[in-house]
């Protein structure tokens, strides 16, 4: 056994190339499905956490927006500021108090089949950019509003990104700037929707009309990225909180497109990660196989001089055994490192995999005609 | 007592139709130097890997001093019984002179100082100078890794020394010295040397010669 395990240990210091490259092999591989691995839990765990309404606002102003980071994945959503959108619009008799909702999903959101005026449908409602709306008929017959009329909306929403520009202009001076810039919108639609009988709702694609109607302000958009994830967490909770006080439970929302772009690559990491580790677990077993059927001279040699079948072949897995440990010692460092956690459970396959690919090669490899692996010149 | 003796021995190869070795026959004694030669395809190989257990023999029996092969667990055969020089050396090359030296013994349990020293005589036996004993074969000439292989076998202490072709990547000078050296194990340790070869100068230095013909051996 000593003569065995010397062999071994002295086979894998001295035959450094081949050794390093099965230590880099184990190494790659670990720390590459560790990685693929911990991208596709996160994917996962923002698809769990994330509430995903096709609707951009609950309601109000878009007072303040935050940039939480950069990175490729790169989704959107507006930070709401409820209290203070509904602080502003109620403390002013001038105002209708209604709530005006931003939506791309304008079915789901409403929740009712909406009448509309002749030469408007749905579709057009939603890839429309904020000069159209739609209104509950209790809200309709409130106003004296029918579909065809235009009216001008004096949201918060729009009145606190321009109070940004002039923070010293009273409420009429403000007012006189907004019907300066901004023209009027066409109701396109009554809903039948008694549960939310003031509800006003506009294209989700609005947005651009800040820039288009107010070009001297900056409007920022919040950014969040999955590599920035602990930080949506705690902003999704200051969110919550901040924004819960006086409108029941408002949430984070997304984008429907975007959390579908979420959606799909969650789904694809899940599709692919399966085959990557099966792969590599092929890998694992086949090229520290190859090696050992590499050495199949040594071994033929090992084997004219009297060491069994079986000792050959142990100390040929043995070798390439603990190269492995070692590469997904170091492999699973570096994944931790990479962002994965301390997850054992593919390192403990790959080991599996070489142990019973090393058994297999080495098996085959012993098995052959010595004399000819023998008298076969160097 | 023969140091090994064939009875009857033929072999077929799995598949074969005829037998490349035909109820060969023969004692090998101890102290005796035997050249096997024959052309190529004669059977020499056949038999060689036979007696080196390496393959068992289809019918017949190798015996060696008084235990039939058939009864002997072959590993420990190659180990203790028979040792085997190769015409390409065989020396395992991440091992130094020294070790390669050491391994059968090692393989035995022999204790690695005693194996050292043995190691190191036998070494000095066949002409290898001590600074060469930490060297790795690579850093040796061709015949000197050949004496190696023959100090090898020295140390295992295998009363049959087989040899295929040992001279048949060596010069004249190396062919001599090693042809000298296998004589002195011989004659001088008494250990049975078989010599497959085809070079006529090796066969004329073996006290016997003996012939494979078409399966057939035969002593001349």
């Amino acid at each position: 056994m000593n003569a065995s395990l010397g062999y071994t240990l002295r086979h894998a210091r001295r035959g450094v190339v081949k050794s390093l490259l099965a230590i880099l092999l184990a190494l790659l591989l670990a720390a590459a499905v560790g990685r693929l691995d911990a991208l596709r839990r996160h994917y996962d765990a923002l698809c769990h956490s994330v509430e995903v309404k096709g609707v951009v606002s609950g309601g109000l102003s878009v007072y303040r927006a935050e940039k939480l980071g950069e990175a490729e994945e790169v989704k959107y959503t507006y930070l709401e500021y409820l209290r203070q959108g509904a602080e502003f619009l109620l403390s002013d008799d001038s105002f209708h108090s209604c709530i005006l909702c931003f939506s791309s999903d304008y079915t789901v959101n409403a929740g009712a089949e909406a009448e509309w005026l002749e030469g408007w449908d749905q579709e057009r409602f939603q890839t429309a950019t904020g000069k159209v709306c739609l209104i509950t008929e209790a809200l309709a017959a409130e106003l004296e509003i029918a579909p065809g009329d235009r009216i001008r909306i004096s949201a918060d929403t729009y009145l606190n990104v321009l109070r940004q520009g002039h923070p010293e202009a009273s409420m009429e001076e403000l007012l006189g700037i907004y019907k300066e810039h901004r023209s009027p919108t066409t109701v396109v639609g009554l809903v039948p929707n008694e549960n939310f009988p003031s509800r006003l709702w506009l294209p989700i694609h609005g947005m651009g009309v800040y820039s288009e109607t107010f070009p001297d302000l900056k409007v920022e958009y919040a950014f969040y990225t999955l590599r920035d994830y602990e930080d949506i967490q705690a902003f999704r909770e200051r969110f919550l909180t901040e924004t819960a006080r006086e409108k029941g439970n408002p949430s984070l929302y997304l984008d429907t497109a975007e959390a579908d772009r979420v959606h799909r690559m969650a789904n694809l990491l899940n599709t692919l990660y399966p085959i990557a580790v099966g792969i590599a677990l092929l890998l694992g077993a086949v090229l520290p196989g190859l090696m050992v059927l590499q050495n199949s001279r040594e071994t033929a040699i090992l084997r004219v001089l009297g060491m069994s079948r079986k000792r050959v072949c142990a100390m040929l897995t043995g070798e390439q055994v603990l190269l492995c440990i070692l590469g997904l010692i170091l492999g699973v460092a570096a994944a931790f490192f990479l962002g994965a956690g301390w997850e054992l459970t593919y390192p403990g396959l790959h080991l599996a995999a070489c142990l019973i690919g090393s058994i297999i090669f080495a098996w085959v490899s012993t098995g052959k005609d010595l004399l000819s692996l023998l008298q076969a010149k160097e | 007592m023969n140091a090994l003796t064939l009875e009857n021995v033929s072999y077929t190869y799995p598949g074969g139709t005829s037998p490349v070795v035909k109820n060969a026959s023969f004692g090998f004694e101890a102290g005796t130097i035997y050249a096997v030669v024959g052309p190529s395809g004669s059977g020499k190989s056949t038999l060689l890997s036979m007696l080196a257990g390496l393959d068992m023999p289809g019918s017949g029996d190798v015996i060696l001093q008084e235990e039939n092969l058939k009864s002997l667990d072959l590993d420990k055969y190659r180990r203790e019984g028979v040792s085997i020089i190769f015409q390409a050396f065989c020396l395992l090359p991440l091992l130094t002179v020294r070790e390669n030296v050491c391994l059968p013994m090692e393989m035995q349990g022999i204790p690695e100082a005693n194996a050292r020293e043995r190691a190191a005589e036998a070494l000095v036996k066949v002409g290898i100078e001590e600074s060469k004993h930490k060297r790795f074969p690579s850093a040796l000439s061709g015949g000197e890794q050949q004496r190696v292989a023959i100090a090898r076998s020295l140390c295992s202490g295998a009363p049959v020394l087989l040899a295929d072709e040992p001279t048949g990547n060596l010069d004249g000078e190396n062919t001599r010295i090693v042809m000298d050296i296998l004589r002195r194990l011989a004659h001088e340790e008494g250990r049975c040397v078989i010599v497959v070869t085809h070079d006529p100068e090796v066969a004329e230095a073996a006290d016997r010669v003996l012939r494979m013909k078409d399966g057939v051996l035969t002593a001349e």
